[in-house]
Order: C-alpha cells, then sequence, then structure tokens
C-alpha cells in the first residue's frame, strides 16, 4: 500500500507512464457526471474539486488515518452511474476517450 | 478534447495550483498531499474555485465550485468480515466475491479495483449507500495484489453552470486496502489427487 510522508505533490495524465498508481484511484474518487457539453463534440467530461482524508486498512479492525491530508482538483471523461437511479449516464462503448458514444 | 485549463483557488489560499496538459489528453489531474489538515485547509481554503477549460471544439468553459458549507463524513469506510492475512484481504478469485463494508449516511459512495475496470460510484438519492459489491468470478487474476479505494464523501454537484455537464465539490473520506488472490492449485497436486482418484475408483469397481 502507498504510504505519503510529509508532503508530496504529482500531477498525473492518462496516457501517460507518469501517471500513478495513487492517481489512479484518486481518479475515481469522485467521479461525478458525465455528458456531451455541446451534442456531438468531444468536450468536457467531469470537473471537481475536493478535500480528502485518507486512510489505510490492514486487517479486520479499524482503518488508521494516514498523516495526510488531500487536495485533488482534475476533470476526466470518466463517468459514473448512480445505482439507486438518480442519474443513470452512458458509458464511451466507444473508448475513444471522449466520454460520450 | 481537453487542450488547456486554470483552476483558480480562492483569494486567500496560499498554495498555486498548475495543470500540465497536452492536446488531446483526455483528463487533467492536479493533486497534493499535506501532513496535517490544517496546511491543507491554510493552503487551499474553502471558497469558490474558478475553472477554465479549454477543448478542442473549441469551446472554452467557465464555472465556480463553492466547496463551502461541507464537512468530512461521520463514517470511516471500513471492510468488515472477511479473511485478512499479512494487512491484505484474502480472496479466491475463481469464486465470486462479496466485499462488505459499514453503511454510511454520506452523499456519495465510490468503490475501485485497479487494473479491473470497477469503478463504481453512487449517489444517495434517499434510499442510502449500498454497504458490499460483488466481484465476479475470474474477474480477479491468481495470486496477484490489487489496490482498493472505497470513499464516502459529502459533496456538492452544480450541473449548470456548464450545460449537461456536472462539477462537484466534495469532502471525502477515504480508506485504501489491499486484495491478495489465492494462487491457483499446483499442477502437480492436481495431478497427483487426481490419480488418487482414479485409483480409488479402480479399486472399488474390483471389490464389486
Amino acid at each position: 500500500m502507498i504510504r505519503f510522508i510529509g508532503i508530496h505533490k504529482s500531477v498525473a495524465l492518462r496516457n501517460s507512464s507518469h501517471i500513478t498508481l495513487r492517481a489512479l484511484l484518486a481518479s475515481a474518487l469522485s467521479v461525478i457526471g458525465i455528458s456531451a457539453a455541446d451534442g456531438a463534440v468531444s468536450d468536457v467530461g467531469s470537473y471537481g474539486v475536493g478535500k480528502v482524508a485518507n486512510y489505510l486498512q490492514a486487517g479486520s479492525g479499524t482503518p488508521t488515518l494516514a498523516p495526510l491530508k488531500s487536495v485533488f482538483f482534475y476533470r476526466s471523461n470518466c463517468q459514473w452511474h448512480d445505482r439507486n437511479g438518480a442519474y443513470q449516464l452512458n458509458t464511451d462503448t466507444t473508448s475513444d476517450g471522449d466520454g460520450i458514444d | 478534447m481537453l487542450t488547456s485549463s486554470t483552476l483558480t483557488p480562492p483569494a486567500t489560499a496560499t498554495g498555486s495550483i498548475s495543470f500540465t496538459s497536452n492536446n488531446g489528453d483526455t483528463k487533467v489531474e492536479y493533486h497534493q498531499y499535506f501532513a496535517s489538515s490544517s496546511d491543507l485547509n491554510a493552503a487551499f481554503p474553502d471558497g469558490n474555485y474558478q475553472f477554465s477549460i479549454n477543448t478542442s471544439t473549441p469551446n472554452t468553459y467557465s464555472s465556480s465550485l463553492a466547496l463551502s458549507s461541507l464537512t468530512y463524513p461521520s463514517d470511516i469506510p471500513t471492510i468488515t468480515g472477511g479473511t485478512w492475512s499479512g494487512g491484505a484481504l484474502i480472496v479466491n478469485p475463481n469464486i465470486s466475491n462479496t466485499i462488505v463494508w459499514n453503511a454510511s449516511n454520506a452523499t456519495h459512495l465510490s468503490f475501485t479495483v485497479s487494473n479491473t475496470g470497477i469503478h463504481d460510484t453512487v449517489l444517495n438519492s434517499g434510499s442510502g449507500l449500498p454497504t458490499s459489491y460483488t466481484i465476479a468470478a475470474n474477474t480477479l487474476q491468481p495470486d496477484q495484489s490489487y489496490f482498493v479505494q472505497l470513499g464516502f464523501a459529502n459533496g456538492n454537484i452544480d450541473t449548470t453552470q456548464i450545460s449537461g455537464v456536472q462539477g462537484a465539490a466534495y469532502y471525502e473520506n477515504s480508506t485504501e486496502f489491499t486484495i491478495e488472490t489465492t494462487p491457483e492449485p499446483d499442477s502437480g497436486v492436481v495431478l497427483v489427487a487426481g490419480s488418487l482418484g482414479v485409483a480409488l475408483l479402480s479399486r472399488r469397481r474390483a471389490k464389486a
């Protein structure tokens, strides 16, 4: 498991060798929405800003707070769905990365 | 596709944000880690965060998300049950496995398993957040480690500033843990077990 001590800063880009596992995990932390902003054109998928308290669990007990807090700013073509039915958004089955079919 | 973007924090922020992106990137992300919440809040206080997003259409989208009036969820995501060993949750990948966790009154939940395509993000629309996820048989590979993230978040969603697009401001508790899968049965052991079975069956038939 990744453990961060002190201050760490990174920038992660999909399709880049610089992408980190933590970024992979973070990419789905609050993936909020997807839509075509102007019809059939590839455009913005989602965007957001957040603060995250990170915990680690390594057994059946209570997770421990990692010595850090995090903040994420991102935009992505990632998608989400709502099992409760409030939002049901399409998947990017064309796999062209624009977040729309 | 994204071409360039800027994000401006509240005027009282001491931290700065820089995105590095190339034409054609589908995702740009910035994150920074701090030793304490006070350090985090000093660098990036609550307030309005201004987005300016440029795309190849071309279009420029502007939006402001209010990271304010939010609190971290009261519940820490915690996996319950299962077999743990060496700091990891042990599962047999050849069968379906249901990962179970505690309930939360947060507004959002996310569950991610690395390298599997499992990204489950759910909004609490009044009927509560799920407390489990079933990983289908053979989704995971034998004798592998997977990093898993479970998050509870309280957030605000804006769907008006950029038409048809959702922006989120959120506070989140995120728990990470490791799943380790059991190895395939050793082929030699399988061969011996099979041979013993055949021998036993033959002996029974001989007696009959």
